[in-house]
């Protein structure tokens, strides 16, 4: 999953708000906290964070982050 | 970590190979769509077919946005979302509208939000055929239509049978190369196991033909559908037995002037979230006549 453009964060490429609006979480269907500054779709639920690239939602679990204890009691 | 819903012993294809193979095809999809694309038009065509207009509708499994090119305004789609397991594909997807990299088998969509959702050619690599179709059914609006192509049982018989025959002969035994697809009799009760009112179930078969069964290989490459299967052979494969294949194949299924044919069928899928103004079935007891009088009558 690389890919040539290492523009991670970058604003010119924003998320779709069509796509926000639609999204919830792949495993538990439950709902996603935008994280603007990380671009981050945080699932409190399943205790992962799924990556947005240059505007891309990447709803992989296998691609997500799992959130620490500290980030999981402060998404609560 | 969890990757699957499925749990392991009933996983037969590698999701995770799967979206490196279509990540892998996309350069070179272009020289090796017609069959995508050919089947993507019968899709549009049904499409066309209904008399009503989709203004949200997502594409699942998009590859390079065929399906958009496909659709060309058909539909009433206002807002086309496209899906594809694959970022590289993904990426060159945005530049036509909101994008999202997606498993197939775990959908992150919000339960009735679509007009409707089409699908060409993308699920016959699924796990869990049903449990796909239930989280689709879901997140269509009432009365959404759900209206996909995927590759049905009859498809490569030919190349399956030399294939094996060929390992057979060289090794003294066979291992899996060609996916199980999903069988036109099961498609229907698939439909409406997951919830689909109305459910369609058709098929057409295509019969494609090529010079020799290498370039049957490179078009199953160049489009991203070669063998995921987890049980595949993970060594790469003696040369003899392709080109035993290779004999088997021009012996067997050559046609008058010697090119090979290679048959796909391809199921197509309709069905409707459920939805009070659909047809329904009359309620038990509820006739008015019976059918002695019908008999005595006749």
């Amino acid at each position: 999953m690389t890919d040539v453009t290492p523009t991670d964060r970058n604003p010119a490429f924003a998320v779709d708000p069509k796509l926000l609006e639609i999204l919830v979480c792949p495993l538990t269907k439950g709902t996603l906290i935008y994280d603007r500054e990380k671009q981050e779709l945080i699932s409190r639920g399943a205790g992962l964070a799924y990556p947005i690239r240059d505007g891309i939602p990447i709803m992989l679990v296998d691609e997500a982050r799992q959130l620490t204890d500290d980030e999981l009691a402060a998404a609560n | 970590m969890v990757q699957s819903t499925v749990p392991e012993q009933a996983r037969i294809f590698d999701r995770r190979l799967l979206r490196e193979r279509r990540g892998r095809a996309a350069r070179d999809l272009h020289a090796h769509d017609f069959l995508l694309k050919e089947i993507g038009e019968r899709l549009c065509d049904r499409l066309s077919d209904i008399a009503r207009s989709f203004p949200l509708t997502l594409d699942l499994g998009a590859r390079d946005g065929l399906l958009a090119r496909t659709l060309n305004g058909r539909g009433g789609i206002e807002t086309l979302i496209q899906s594809d397991a694959s970022l590289i594909n993904a990426r060159g997807l945005q530049k036509a509208g909101p994008s999202l990299v997606a498993d197939e088998e775990l959908l992150p969509f919000k339960a009735e939000c679509f007009d409707a959702i089409l699908s060409n050619l993308a699920l016959h690599w699924v796990n869990d055929l049903p449990g796909a179709l239930v989280q689709i059914r879901s997140s269509l609006k009432p009365d959404g239509l759900f209206l996909a192509s995927l590759f049905g049982s009859g498809t490569l018989t030919e190349l399956r049978s030399c294939l094996m025959e060929a390992e057979l002969a060289e090794l003294g035994g066979a291992s899996p190369r060609i996916s199980p697809f999903a069988d036109l009799r099961d498609a229907a009760g698939l439909l409406q196991r997951a919830g689909f009112a109305l459910p369609v179930a058709d098929v057409d078969t295509i019969t494609v033909t090529y010079g020799d069964v290498f370039a049957l290989l490179r078009d199953l490459r160049g489009m991203g559908e070669t063998n995921v299967l987890l049980e595949r052979l993970k060594h790469p494969t003696r040369r003899t037995i392709f080109a035993r294949t290779a004999a088997l194949y021009q012996d067997r299924f050559a046609d008058r002037e010697g090119r090979l044919c290679a048959t796909f069928q391809v199921l197509f899928l309709t069905g409707w979230a459920p939805h009070e103004s659909q047809q329904q079935p009359a309620r038990r007891g509820s006739g008015k006549t019976s059918l002695k009088d019908v008999f005595r009558s006749s």
